[in-house]
């Protein structure tokens, strides 16, 4: 071999390693990555101690993989990698049919136990308040679009769930959508295909659902006047894998809905939606601005009637459907929500209350039990 | 630090190379025995201690043992040697056995003697054999000690055996320790060899043992025959591709410092009957087992009985040396007995079998074998071995089909991968351009393999640099050695 091609490649090698190495480590520090939604971890500063305990070598080796130079291109070869192996699900998410992805979710990560405690604590409401307390647990996606799934990818069991949740639920009316999903996913997307939400109109068909029971009086589609406000949304599922080949979604929000004056946490807001989240990654928290420990909308609408809701994000798109029904409407996300909901529950008083979650969410969220206290 | 990891190819690594090229001489054992201490340090800054210790000591017992040799004391010799082995397994045994002992007394008489509660030192099983063997060697006088305590200390904590070999016994390089240089092409062929290494465990074994976290971690009732075979043969492609992608990664760096380390790992997966599995799995261990128990002990050369005894010893040692847990004693047993029955009459019978049953048989025993060495309690054990062979919950269900539909593909790469056929593809056809052009062959032919071989090379590390950033699955499957 002539020496001229051997040396190209031990330049080529090391040119990549350490030049990687060094771009990695001297580049700027980045402190968010949009693209996968989360904080990415900074560089420690040395110390001697941190280092015989190791604390500082992880930190370090965590910040380097973090701060590493081109990380998003990188994560998509390790993705394009996989698919090229045959894989159908990378990183917990599932490669569905007609580039749909789904949050892998099966019987094994759904813990029976604080299912059904989590559906004991709503059914306490029921008990507490009486008439007007309904649970509402939003289908996963792949639930409703078990067709889009991988074949013969493994899900949890909506239908037993659901079963269960009618079983426990005497005093809180339980709000099954699914039928009205799957009706309306005929006409169009009811979820999204690269997050884990549902759209505005796969919201709009459970709140078909909730009007009948509740016995409101239904607004058409039409009524809402539902628009399109973006064509770029790539959502939390394609953030885990960055899968290049991903194509992006539309994001509708209804455009006829009240006047109302939105506070978060305290802080006044100008109306429901945030138009600033579209220019950002996670375009979902255009409703809302994203999420809280307590959201109060006062509409500006002659109901007198009040609701609240507990709820995690599914609700953020679901609730403008309702402020023409009431008056003032609070929600809050049990993460974040530091008082007492039953104190709450006392001081004000709720013509109707809701628990609303995405089911998987529900049966493993570790915060329902506020709802009681 | 381990090598499939982001700071060890982009900062280490690099930096190493690069300062080992620039170091004069007489220099690069001190400055390979400070990278090596860095790299230990990095994933054990206390233990650290332990490996400084058990180099000084047998730098120590190597000279004494030297000495004696020159003064002419035998006794003397054999004292310092008896000194040397009982230091090096007492070590060992607090930081590796002492637990698994108390908690096993604890066990059986419900007494409730405390624990150490010791971490395991990274790699001690394996430099404190390679240290055994090099004051073994000194007493049998194969090799001569070394005087410079650097170059000892240096061989002891070579970054590329240090922590998951090949077990390089000192008299294999003795010369290279004083004297080496590196060209080029060894260079170029130890990178080549590395990121091959690299790639087997990042890329290959990462994705089985993430498979089979999945199927062995699952609930008990969604267990199915199809899935415990699948979950076993992920297991046995995880560990081959991983403990020979490290042993490659290990040769291919002594490479690139002008070592020439042992090979540990011979297609073992090609093997027909579990002799021949032995023969080509982990070599250096099986050696050393041979050289420094199985023979000392009388081998085979006192009778058919004698050798059986010697046989179990040597392969229950072998059991637990890779972990202190009584699978590993049972999965040590469980080799014994079959290379006992083998070795009696099975191998005569099978010479007469057709090739295929002859594999059937290997394939068979090495992924049974592998279940027992994966799967640590006795109740998980026996469910999974159950389920494996139809005895508990079903056949076969959805997921287990989802899982054999999801990785077929990857799965027939893997078995082609752990043969010889990427080399046979190469051969045939450097033989069909020899015979049919033989000019062409001579002179452009190794040039087109050696693009054609380093672009592939370079593919595997971005591929493997993919996986890393991306925070894939990345075990280390050594930490009870």
């Amino acid at each position: 071999m002539k020496k001229g091609y051997l040396y190209c490649y031990m330049v080529l090698v090391l040119f990549l390693l350490g030049g990687f190495g060094l771009l990695s480590l001297f580049s700027p520090a980045r402190a968010y990555s949009d693209n996968e939604n989360r904080y990415l971890e900074g560089y420690p500063s040395f110390s001697l101690r941190e280092c015989l305990d190791r604390t500082f070598q992880d930190h370090f080796s965590a910040a380097f993989s973090d701060q590493f130079a081109g990380r998003d291109v990188w994560m998509r070869t390790s993705t394009q990698v996989k698919k090229m192996a045959g894989f159908r699900d990378i990183s917990d998410v599932y490669l569905g049919k007609d580039g749909y992805y789904f949050a892998k979710t099966t019987q094994d990560d759904i813990d029976q136990k604080r299912y059904l405690k989590n559906l004991r604590y709503a059914e306490y409401l029921g008990e507490v308040l009486g008439e007007g307390a309904s649970l509402l647990l939003a289908p996963s996606p792949g639930e409703i679009l078990r067709g889009k799934l991988p074949e013969g990818a493994p899900y949890y069991d909506g239908d037993a769930m659901t079963k269960m949740a009618n079983a426990v639920m005497k005093k809180t009316k339980y709000i099954d959508t699914r039928s009205s999903l799957r009706e309306y996913a005929k006409q169009n997307q009811v979820y999204f295909r690269t997050d884990h939400h549902w759209t505005a109109l796969g919201a709009y068909a459970a709140y078909s659902t909730y009007c009948v029971e509740n016995k409101l009086e239904q607004h058409t589609y039409g009524y809402f006047d539902v628009k399109r406000i973006s064509d770029s949304f790539l959502g939390s599922m394609y953030s885990k894998i960055l899968d290049p080949m991903a194509e992006e979604d539309d994001l509708y929000a209804a455009a006829n809905t009240p006047q109302a004056e939105v506070v978060c946490d305290g802080q006044k807001r100008q109306g429901i939606y945030d138009v600033e989240q579209l220019m950002k990654k996670d375009k979902y928290a255009y409703f809302f601005g994203g999420n809280y420990g307590e959201v109060r909308i006062k509409s500006h609408v002659d109901s007198k009637k009040k609701m609240l809701v507990a709820k995690d994000s599914y609700a953020n798109c679901f609730v403008p459907y309702l402020m023409e029904d009431y008056g003032e409407i609070v929600m809050i996300d049990l993460r974040y929500y530091k008082k007492s909901v039953q104190k709450l529950l006392r001081e004000e008083q709720f013509d109707n209350v809701l628990v609303l979650y995405e089911m998987s969410n529900f049966a493993q969220d570790t915060n329902l039990y506020k709802l009681v206290h | 630090m381990v090598f499939s990891s982001l700071v060890f190819l982009c900062l280490f690594l690099p930096g190493v190379l690069l300062l080992y090229a620039l170091c004069p001489r007489r220099c690069r054992n001190l400055l390979l025995l400070a990278a090596s201490l860095l790299f230990y340090a990095w994933g054990e800054p206390k233990y650290i201690a332990v490996m400084m210790f058990s180099t000084v000591f047998d730098y120590a017992n190597g000279r004494w043992i030297q000495y004696f040799e020159n003064k002419n004391n035998p006794l003397g010799k054999k004292w310092i040697l008896f000194l040397s082995v009982a230091g090096n397994l007492g070590i060992l045994f607090v930081f590796k056995y002492t637990d698994f002992l108390l908690g096993t007394w604890n066990g059986l008489t419900s007494s409730q003697l405390e624990l150490l509660g010791l971490a395991l030192p990274i790699g001690i099983s394996f430099y404190t054999f390679q240290t055994m063997s090099y004051t073994i060697d000194v007493y049998r006088g194969q090799v001569k000690a070394q005087k410079n305590l650097i170059a000892f200390a240096m061989y002891v904590s070579m970054f590329p055996q240090l922590i998951a070999g090949p077990i390089v016994r000192y008299k294999y390089i003795e010369k290279q320790v004083k004297e080496r240089q590196v060209l080029p092409q060894a260079w170029v062929s130890g990178m080549q060899r590395f990121l091959i290494g690299l790639g087997k465990k990042v890329v290959f074994a990462n994705q089985m043992g993430l498979l089979w976290q999945e199927i062995s971690g699952a609930d008990l009732q969604q267990f199915s025959m199809g899935g415990a075979w699948l979950g076993a043969i992920a297991y046995t492609f995880e560990i081959y591709f991983d403990f020979s992608g490290y042993s490659d990664m290990a040769i291919g760096l002594g490479q690139m410092f002008g070592f020439r380390y042992p090979e540990n790992f011979n297609y073992p997966y090609e093997a027909k009957n579990i002799t021949d599995f032995w023969r080509k799995w982990h070599i250096t261990l099986g050696q050393w087992f041979r050289e420094y128990v199985y023979i000392p002990l009388g081998g085979n050369r006192k009778g058919l009985s004698r050798q059986m005894a010697n046989l179990f010893v040597v392969w229950i040692l072998t059991g637990i040396w890779h972990g202190a847990s009584w699978n590993f004693a049972l999965w040590g047993l469980y080799f014994a007995v079959l290379l006992i029955v083998e070795k009696m009459f099975l191998l005569r019978e099978m010479e007469r079998w057709k090739g295929f049953f002859q594999h059937l048989y290997g394939k068979f025993f090495i992924v049974l074998g592998w279940v027992i060495f994966a799967v640590e309690d006795f109740g998980e054990l026996g469910a999974y071995l159950k389920a494996m062979f139809g005895m508990g919950g079903s056949l076969w269900n959805q997921t287990a089909a989802y899982q054999w539909r999801n990785y077929w593909f990857f799965l027939l790469i893997l078995a082609f991968a752990s043969t010889r056929g990427y080399r046979r593809i190469y051969r045939k056809i450097r033989r069909h351009l020899l015979r049919s052009e033989p000019e062409f062959a001579v002179r452009k032919g190794n040039q087109l393999l050696f693009f054609c071989y380093s672009l592939y090379t370079l593919l595997v590390l971005l591929a493997s640099l993919g996986m890393l950033v991306s925070g894939s699955y990345n075990p280390f499957l050594y930490f009870r050695f």
